[in-house]
């Protein structure tokens, strides 16, 4: 829907059609935040390339309003997950179906006093109250336009409370399932999850995608830390190339927090993660690292934005991704450091391989700077394997194909090799070497000098 | 027949000429040292043989074991037996070793029509190797070169070249950046894979190296032509007078 | 840090320190104030302008009021009322004078105050054994006096200013102006296109390397006024130049506008250096005054082999924007880029450089080290962009920010795009602020807190500074060294 000024706000109409079915309707807090998110959106519109962090990705796809919100979800199973070391873990699991708690195929077993994994949709009825001081409190609507439509959309999702003191002994995994009927389908999930003082979690996140026509998945995930609170959150994005997956995760860290991300991006035609910490009490350390495989048309997009508000903080980046075919990578990073921020001890690097000459890779790592005494860099790199490597391999017999595909994973493992949970850094370099030979291979010699 | 045979050999890198014309023939069991002042083309001459992208043959034939070697990718090469240790052996972060050797002994092997090793295995084989040669496990377990030391690169190369157990070996100031204790077990590392079979080709500046790896052959390169050929005495005389005369002989 | 509230104390002087500040009272003629079609024309006019010229001005004007003026995020700044401003100011001397010896002795004066060689036997102020340098002054809007003219000529190098080109060598200056920078190329440029009034013209033939630098002196001096000067630069094949550009204000409490456009293009294996040391008016300690240095630079690097580098050294203006680029078309093409820029108290800077690699095995390098201090805020924004064609290209950025005191900011945006996967981009950058270490080595070594901030300084900015000429790398350390004098101890 265009409005006066020309700018396209397409599913807005949908978001207000169904705000008076939507899960807590009538409670105040709750129509108040979704009419500020529908308003932040409409205001911003569907984001162009005149925005800042919009510059590289395009939504085009979007602009048309084909994708219809999804009528609830389907009665599927739980699909075979594609890594085999995190499925068989023991884990507290939680399904999502089309952004629809699925009570059914969750596996909470017994969860500790005092930690509650339950459905948003569910708490928003029955205790909103315990919602209020969390839900919405932390995603800048107007810096996030998508996240302000997914504001206006808000109505199921996983809620999780770790109360304080408590270290979680299994992780949680969410699985998070779009499954599309023939028609383009579109779905909001909104996750929260707040950490008490002194907690610790693991947190790992599955996104794939059944068969179908065409989706739209627009997630936002909003998590507070309280003190001393430490959260490990691994994503493994591998939704179908049908797909447009856009991830939108917001983090408040208290003093003495930890933050440890890690992103594995394979999958979407356009997958986007961008990740807000926002760093507000001293002593805390914020680790953000992502690794992307990309190939055809697809487009796969990192935006990070660490806030450090208080001193003493420290944040690390590093992604790093291969783009095949006629993939566009893009990263796009901003350190922002405030006036009160001294200590601050911030670092950033992207590095890109081009493995196709049509491939492209758009990076823009960023500093802003006020405080004086501190500690900030980033690099960013892009080119193709370093030939002298490459022929210490070939050199010492091992095949070209062999050598190149060695020499890809050893370029990724930088990040990889910072997991601290086995199994998953495991899988992700499993999944790696997988798509190497599925798609590197497959073209493996036509660079041959 | 000779194991390696260079026939007029001209190379070109970027346009520039580097080796103008040479000839050397190493058989089987020999070994040859290769002298010359600095830039006249003795690395250039190991990337040639070995297969280096951008290194252009524009003239001459080079017959390894009979065949065409020229016609052979730089992979193919070693698998067939030419192994090159570098004078400037590179890191591979995000490799470890021991996986770096595995791969490469493996494609060897398979190229042989021989089982490839598993882990195991393969573990007890380079230990035994890597034992004579001080590399440590640790050393292996890092990751290729990252961090080494220059005398550890150098100890690692020859691991390395006695793991793939190559036809022909071509050692690239092999002896430089070695402590004298580390030079000895280098040095015996390579004599012990003296065979009447195995080629040696031994690029070195210094006369010190050719006590402990008494060459058969000694050949000074300058302006990328072998000028002058002699038995292991010629070593001990260019110590002695330098290399000025080849300089203006060749000019 | 302990040297911080004296460093930024210390360098809160400098406003008060601007030596440059001084009026000349000499009688101007004005165009009336205003901007409109008949402005555009009387500035033709009163440059004796054929027609065409004339043409791509009200184009240019034509074109201007359909844009809109920028806004960035930063730097901002108060409207500009364009209505508000003279653009055309010139000494009322009567028509260029032939010879110095005609000069009124007050512009003399003022170049030498500003130890600025008109006089062809002088070198520049305070250097010895300097290097022959031949230069057009330019004063508001005209260029009063161009040196070393003849010398030049023998060698069929033309050195003269813009307006004299464009009656004299119309056939070149039709064939490049507005090639590089295009008069629809952005707000300022179009604007500057409409009414540049001076700037110089420089034509460098085939095989010759030109045997001095060459260099414009910028002086704005007249109240109200904008200044627009346009600078064009040709570089035949296999040529060699060396352009030095300095500028200088008086002190005034409203802002002026300067808004230049320089284009530079160089054909076949030639090359051109171009250095700048901006030294404009920057303002007082709390921001009134100073001159928008609102400027686009761009250089086309046409031919194979060709060669282009700018050197900046940027410590005047209150707000500065500017961005010198190259187009790196010709195969093997190379671009260079060396910043320095100070900003202080109340200064803002937004600048940086575009590096568009489009022929093979180009190569691009870009050194830009910010120093931030009082309240003023800095942005180093580039963009380097690798075109699907451009294999085997390289590019290396190394954009380092220091921060003294704890009221300024740094920002560093890169933007980086890569089409070809044998084309290599690394980019690094810092912010920090002066090491307690560092500065300690330095006073336990016997020297002050002065001379210690000024070495470490001067350190950070070395890369930078060694590329200038000989002649401007004193004087820019100089400048370096003023803006540090009394910061601290
Ligand atoms: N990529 C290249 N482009 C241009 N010239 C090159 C290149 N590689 C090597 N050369 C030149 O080729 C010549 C021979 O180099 P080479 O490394 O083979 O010498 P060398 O005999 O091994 O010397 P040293 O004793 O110092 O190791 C040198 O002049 C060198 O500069
Ligand atoms: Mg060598």
């Amino acid at each position: 829907m265009p409005d006066g000024s020309g700018h396209m706000q397409p599913y807005l109409d949908q978001a207000l059609e169904g705000s008076g079915s939507f899960a807590g309707a009538g409670t105040d807090w709750v129509d108040a935040l979704r009419r500020d998110g529908a308003h932040a959106y409409g205001l911003h519109g569907l984001p162009k390339r005149r925005d800042e962090y919009w510059r590289y990705t395009n939504l085009n796809a979007l602009a048309d309003e084909q994708f219809r919100l999804s009528d609830g979800a389907p009665a599927i199973g739980l699909p075979s997950l594609p890594h085999k070391l995190v499925a068989e873990l023991a884990t507290y699991r939680v399904v999502v179906v089309n952004g629809r708690l699925r009570p059914d195929l969750c596996a909470l077993g017994e969860l500790p006093d005092d930690v509650l994994v339950s459905g948003l949709e569910d708490m928003l009825t029955a205790a909103p109250a315990r919602l209020e001081p969390y839900l919405g409190k932390i995603i800048r609507l107007n810096d996030m336009p998508m996240a302000a439509l997914n504001t206006a959309f808000l109505n199921d999702g996983m809620v999780m409370f770790v109360g304080d003191g408590i270290v979680l002994d299994k992780p949680v995994h969410l699985i998070s399932i779009t499954a599309p009927g023939a028609d383009a389908m579109m779905v909001q999930p909104r996750h929260l999850v707040v950490m008490g003082k002194d907690t610790t979690a693991t947190l790992i996140e599955t996104h794939i995608t059944t068969e179908g026509g065409s989706s739209f998945n627009n997630i936002v995930s909003e998590l507070h830390l309280d003190e001393g609170a430490n959260l490990n959150h691994f994503v493994f994005q591998e939704e179908s190339k049908t797909t447009v997956h856009l991830s939108g995760t917001a983090v408040a860290m208290a003093a003495k927090t930890t933050y440890d991300s890690f992103v594995l991006q394979s999958g979407a035609a356009i997958g986007r993660s961008e990740i807000r910490a926002y760093m507000n009490g001293p002593g805390s350390d914020c680790r953000l690292d992502g690794v992307y495989l990309a190939t055809d048309k697809q487009v796969v997009d990192n935006t990070t934005f660490v806030e450090h508000a208080a001193p003493e903080c420290r944040s690390r980046q590093v992604y790093k991704g291969v783009l095949d075919g006629q993939s566009r990578g893009v990263f796009q990073g901003k350190v922002h450091v405030m006036r009160d921020a001294q200590k601050t001890d911030g670092h950033q690097l992207s590095r890109a391989l081009l493995l196709s000459p049509r491939a492209e890779i758009d990076a823009r790592p960023e500093l802003e700077i006020y405080a004086d005494d501190v500690k900030c860099s980033h690099g960013a790199t892009a080119g193709e394997l370093d030939e002298d490597l490459m022929f210490y391999l070939l050199s010492r017999g091992i095949p070209r194909e062999q050598a190149r595909r060695m020499l890809i994973e050893a370029f990724l493992s930088e990040a990889i090799a910072e997991i601290p949970l086995e199994q998953v850094a495991e899988d992700f370099t499993t999944h790696v070497r997988q798509w190497l030979v599925d798609n590197v291979d497959a073209h493996a010699g036509q660079d041959a000098t | 027949m000779a194991l390696l045979e260079i026939r007029n050999l001209h190379a070109t890198v970027d346009d520039k000429p580097i080796i103008n014309g040479l000839d050397l023939t190493i058989g089987g069991g020999e070994v040859h040292a290769i002298m010359g002042p600095n830039g006249s083309g003795k690395s250039t001459l190991s990337y040639v043989l070995s297969g280096r992208a951008g290194y252009e043959v524009t003239e001459g034939e080079v017959l390894f074991d009979g065949k065409n070697l020229l016609e052979m990718e730089a992979d193919e090469r070693a698998r067939e037996g030419v192994f090159l240790a570098f004078q400037y052996p590179v890191e591979i972060p995000g490799v470890t070793g021991i996986t770096f050797l595995r791969t490469a002994v493996n494609a060897v092997r398979q190229h042989h029509g021989e089982a490839p090793f598993d882990a195991m295995d393969f573990v007890k084989f380079v230990r035994e190797k890597a034992a004579g040669l001080n590399v440590s496990d640790d050393m292996l377990k890092r990751a290729v070169n990252t961090g080494f030391s220059g005398g550890e690169k150098k100890r690692m190369e020859i691991l390395q070249m006695a793991a793939l157990d190559p036809k022909l070996a071509i050692l690239d100031e092999t002896d430089s950046g070695l402590d004298i204790d580390a030079l000895k077990v280098v040095a015996d590392g390579v004599n012990a894979m003296r065979t009447k079979e195995r080629g040696l080709l031994v690029i070195t500046h210094y006369q010190r190296l050719l006590d402990y790896i008494v060459p058969d052959h000694v050949h000074v390169l300058a302006k990328g032509r072998i000028v002058k050929s002699g038995g292991k005495e010629l070593a001990l005389e260019l110590e002695e007078s330098g290399y000025a005369e080849f300089l203006e002989d060749a000019a | 840090m302990a040297a911080d509230a004296e460093a930024v104390e210390q360098v809160k002087s400098i406003g008060e320190q601007y030596k440059y500040g001084f009026v000349t009272d000499i009688e101007i003629e004005f165009a009336p104030k205003g901007l409109n079609e008949d402005i555009v024309r009387l500035i033709s006019e009163k440059k004796e302008e054929p027609e065409w010229m004339l043409e791509w001005r009200l184009k240019a004007y034509r074109h201007w009021l359909t844009m809109e003026e920028p806004k960035w995020q930063k730097p901002q700044y108060p409207a500009i009322d364009y209505q508000d401003s003279y653009y055309y100011a010139a000494p009322k001397s009567g028509d260029k004078p032939k010879s110095l010896d005609e000069v009124d002795p007050k512009l003399l004066e003022t170049y030498e105050k500003l130890g600025i060689p008109l006089r062809e036997q002088e070198v520049l102020a305070g250097v010895e054994g300097a290097p022959m340098v031949a230069v057009d002054a330019v004063f508001d809007s005209v260029s009063v006096a161009t040196t070393y003219k003849k010398k030049l000529e023998e060698q069929g190098i033309i050195f003269c200013s813009i307006s004299e080109a464009v009656r004299e060598h119309p056939e070149l200056v039709k064939q490049y102006l507005g090639s590089v920078v295009p008069y629809s190329d952005n707000y300022f440029a179009t604007l500057n296109s409409a009414v540049f009034t001076d700037g110089s013209f420089v034509y460098i033939p085939k095989g010759t390397r030109c045997p001095m630098e060459l260099s414009t002196y910028f002086r704005i001096n007249a109240e109200n006024t904008g200044q627009f000067e346009r600078t064009l630069i040709i570089a035949d094949e296999g040529s060699y130049v060396s352009y030095l550009e300095g500028c200088t204000a008086p002190q005034r409490d409203e802002n002026q506008l300067h808004a230049a456009v320089v284009e530079l293009v160089t054909l076949d294996d030639a090359e051109i250096k171009y250095s700048t040391v901006q030294n404009w008016y920057p303002g007082d300690e709390n921001g009134k005054g100073g001159i928008y240095n609102f400027v686009t630079k761009r250089a086309a690097c046409r031919g194979k082999n060709s060669k282009v580098s700018w050197t900046q050294v940027e410590t005047g203006s209150a707000i500065t924007w500017k961005y010198p680029s190259c187009i790196l078309q010709g195969d093997n093409s190379v671009g260079e880029f060396y910043s320095v820029a100070i900003t202080n108290n109340a200064q803002l800077a937004d600048t940086g450089t575009k590096m568009i690699h489009i022929g093979k095995n180009t190569r691009s390098r870009i050194i830009s080290k910010g120093i931030s201090a009082g309240n003023a805020d800095q942005t180093y924004r580039g963009l380097v962009r690798i075109q699907r064609g451009a294999s085997g290209a390289r590019n290396y950025t190394q954009c380092d920010s220091l921060l003294i005191g704890d009221k300024c900011g740094a920002h560093t945006v890169p933007y980086i795009e890569s089409q070809n996967p044998s084309a290599q981009v690394e980019h690094e950058a810092t912010t920090s602020s002066i090491g307690d270490d560092q500065l300690f080595y330095c006073l336990q070594r016997g020297m002050d807190e002065e001379e210690a901030v000024a070495l470490i300084v001067n350190g950070f900015c070395k890369e930078v500074l060694q590329t200038l000429p000989m002649e401007f790398a004193v004087e820019a350390q100089k400048l370096v060294g003023i803006s540090l004098e009394g910061s601290v101890g």
